[in-house]
């Protein structure tokens, strides 16, 4: 397929639909859309595409849309959806549920940042909220990785040593809404990349039983525990998805972790979305001129990729955590789990949390140099700082 | 700083000889579309308080999401801009804690019939002395035209590009089937005297007053009442001298039917009948129970709660 200029919303909804037809063998596909902003367009895509086989179901709500495709999955659909913020937000019930049925659907979703007040603009609270369920979550910093991750997104989802649904998340209005050359995958090569969906626990004629009925808590703890494994293959799985991806479309969808310059980087800047393009920049500038810095992109956030993390901070004494979310009363989420990841391993290690562009502030190259300043000069750790808020400038 | 607001705290310090006058009530200018129905909806609203002369800072305008629930941002009163379909829940709360307070709920179709449904049926039920303002444009304007519940059947949206499949829900209809509804009218926008009176008709009913007003929205649904507006004829007014008489527009509207508010069966009939625009009030029942008086707290002399609490003690006896 040629390469097109379209927005990162675009790539998404087109992506979606082409992984739902090509599942039109089998029993086709079911999105359930709800509208909310900045993500409309990618549901507005969805229901506009000609599907052989399955329904676009709008409902009245982003519960109701998540209900939907819980019920289709079961039949066996490939079902999918999109939404953002509130609408995360009010969602939550059945995305629980969609995770602990193990259900592979697959949710693109827009970071925004979560009301009220009321603001549109980019932020990672919305999807980070849901770290504690069992969905895989990968974050895009352009449309090429939009589109290139949902297509992957089906293809682990599905796979029988996973099951589990999969959280692809762009930034608001800065990829959503933003055009760029994106090659899409055409019908034919998604039809090769994507088996046809076969679903374990799909309703079926010859077992009928009722699912999700009260247990003691051992079987609780069991499927709990099972869900966890299933988290634990994920590298593996993936290796093995993006392998195929690069077999078929000749392109690497990338890794759980890209790293840039960490090899000898004795500073290291973790960043995900469109925050690790900006610092990538910084980084690559200040290389240039000679610092030891160097920069960890992170793409997969569910299941942390903590291995992969500890390597390529080896060199690494000092190590700055770029986070446009905040949890409260703790600092930053990836902050959190960053730490985690080296405890027990690299006591040494200076891992300090920055919190910016939160409420969608612009997240400048000058921030990010700030950071860098900053980290430079630290012997230890303190409380996350408020990299936006020049506390001189709210005193005065 | 714990929530962006205007404060009012400036006009509870003056004594309380105020007179007010529309202007009073005015926030910073609206931002809906040019031509919007919200704005005449606003119009009437400041109109009102002005009429009752209505303190800004004992009366509460809550909505949801949408173009029609930024309504508390244009009104010089309390606000909250909640969130999307949950206006009513909160209007509850603040109507049970401060009952001296005027609580207006607005919100828009999608608001109201479609993700917030559930709480219009219950709020109904409750029938809490307030005023419920649907907005109704029959389509989802703030994100940019998308089917709602009252969308046309066959009318082409961002998503339903193929036209709405189902039929629209009648908002009248359903509130006029809800156990214990007490107040149910029908306004447009368009027709500032009808829309005026019957704000206040609404205001001045004791329990919930749901009054759907049919609104214009040029930039999304920009033919949808197009013929009403230029054909007066299309519009039907329902007079009865307990019902809602707008002054001065008989000489345009001339076609009425008669109907008592009282008539509950009549007024699902009228409701349900799709063949004329109806205008005007539906039902009107103050007899039905309110829910700040049903959860009223008794009032007990202090020898009634020494034995209440008497006799629960006497529950612990060994
Ligand atoms: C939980 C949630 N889901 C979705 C949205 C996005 N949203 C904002 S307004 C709106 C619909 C507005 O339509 P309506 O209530 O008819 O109001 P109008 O804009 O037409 O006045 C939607 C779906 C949201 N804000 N919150
Ligand atoms: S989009 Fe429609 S409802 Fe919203 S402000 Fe414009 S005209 Fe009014
Ligand atoms: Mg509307």
């Amino acid at each position: 397929m040629p390469v097109e200029i379209v927005t990162g919303n675009h790539a998404a909804g087109y992506t979606l639909a082409v992984a739902g037809e090509a599942n039109r063998n089998a029993r086709g596909a079911t999105c359930g859309i709800y509208p909310i902003t900045p993500q409309t367009e990618i549901v507005e895509k969805v229901a506009a595409f000609p599907f052989t086989k399955g329904r676009v179901v709008p409902v009245e709500s982003e519960h109701s849309a998540m209900g939907v495709v819980i019920g289709a999955s079961l039949g066996g659909a490939r079902a999918f959806t999109a939404s953002s913020s509130n609408g995360l937000a009010y969602m939550v019930e059945n995305i629980m549920v969609a995770g602990f049925y193990r259900l592979p659907v697959v949710m693109v979703a827009v970071n925004r940042t979560l009301g009220p007040p009321w603001n549109i603009w980019s932020d990672q609270g919305d999807t980070l909220m849901l770290r504690d369920f069992p969905w895989i979550q990968l974050y895009c910093s352009d449309n090429q990785e939009v589109s290139d991750l949902t297509l992957m997104a089906f293809r682990l989802a599905e796979d029988h040593r996973i099951l589990l649904p999969v959280l692809v998340s762009m930034d608001a209005f800065i990829v959503s809404h933003t055009q760029q050359e994106t090659n899409l995958p055409s019908q034919e090569l998604a039809d090769q990349f994507l088996p046809e969906l076969d679903l374990p626990q799909r309703m079926r004629h010859d077992d009928p039983k009722t699912l999700g009925g009260m247990v003691w808590p051992d079987t609780t703890t069991t499927l709990r525990m099972e869900a966890h494994e299933a988290m634990l293959r994920v590298p593996e799985v993936y290796e093995e998805c993006r392998q195929a991806f690069r077999d078929v479309f000749d392109r690497d969808p990338g890794a759980p972790i890209e790293t840039f310059h960490t090899d000898d980087a004795e500073t290291i800047l973790v960043a995900s979305a469109t925050v690790a393009t900006t610092a990538r920049d910084v980084v690559r500038r200040r290389r240039a001129s000679g610092e030891k810095v160097g920069l960890v992109k992170m793409r997969m956030f569910r299941p942390f990729p903590e291995e992969a993390l500890r390597t390529a901070c080896a060199s690494a004494s000092r190590v700055g955590v770029l986070d446009r979310d905040y949890a409260a009363g703790l600092g930053g989420v990836w902050w959190q789990d960053t730490r985690a990841a080296f405890q027990g391993h690299r006591e040494d290690l200076v891992i300090q949390d920055y919190l910016l562009g939160i409420g969608g502030g612009d997240v400048t190259p000058e921030t990010v140099d700030r950071v860098l300043d900053d980290l430079g000069t630290r012997e230890k750790a303190g409380p996350p700082e408020w990299a936006d808020i020049r506390r001189e400038e709210v005193l005065a | 700083m714990i929530m962006p607001s205007c404060s009012l705290l400036h006009l509870a310090d003056e004594d309380d000889d105020r007179v007010f006058e529309m202007g009073d009530y005015e926030g910073p200018i609206a931002r809906w579309c040019s031509g919007c129905g919200d704005h005449s909806v606003l119009t009437a609203a400041q109109r009102l308080m002005a009429d009752k002369q209505l303190k800004p800072e004992t009366t509460v305008f809550v909505s949801g999401i949408g173009c029609s629930s930024r309504f508390p941002h244009y009104m010089n009163t309390y606000g909250f801009h909640g969130i999307h379909g949950r206006a009513l829940p909160v209007a509850t709360g603040v109507k049970l804690s401060r009952p001296e307070l005027d609580v207006f709920a607005v919100m828009g179709d999608g608001d109201c019939v479609s993700i917030g449904a559930g709480h219009w049926i219950h709020a109904t039920r409750y029938n809490l002395d307030m005023v419920a303002l649907l907005l109704d444009n029959n389509i989802y304007g703030l994100t940019k035209k998308q089917t709602s519940p009252t969308t046309p059947r066959g009318y082409k949206s961002n998503t339903q590009p193929r036209g709405s499949y189902l039929l629209p829900m009648n908002p009248l209809e359903a509130t006029l089937g809800v156990t214990n509804a007490s107040f149910v009218a029908q306004t447009a926008e368009w027709i500032p005297a009808h829309l005026f009176a019957t704000l206040k008709a609404a205001y001045e009913h004791r329990g919930f007053a749901f009054v759907r007003v049919l609104q214009r929205c040029p930039h999304f649904m920009p033919d949808l009442f197009t013929d009403a507006v230029k054909t007066p004829d299309m519009i039907e007014i329902l007079d009865h001298p307990e019902g809602i008489r707008a002054a001065g527009i008989e000489k345009i509207y001339k076609n009425t039917t008669r109907h008592d508010p009282a008539d509950l069966n009549r007024a699902r009939e009228l409701a349900e009948d799709m063949s004329a625009i109806r205008l005007g009030l539906f039902f009107r029942d103050e007899s039905r129970p309110r829910y700040e008086e049903t959860r009223a707290l008794q009032k007990r002399t202090a020898r009634e709660k020494m034995d209440l609490l008497n006799e629960d003690f006497d529950r612990y006896a060994v």
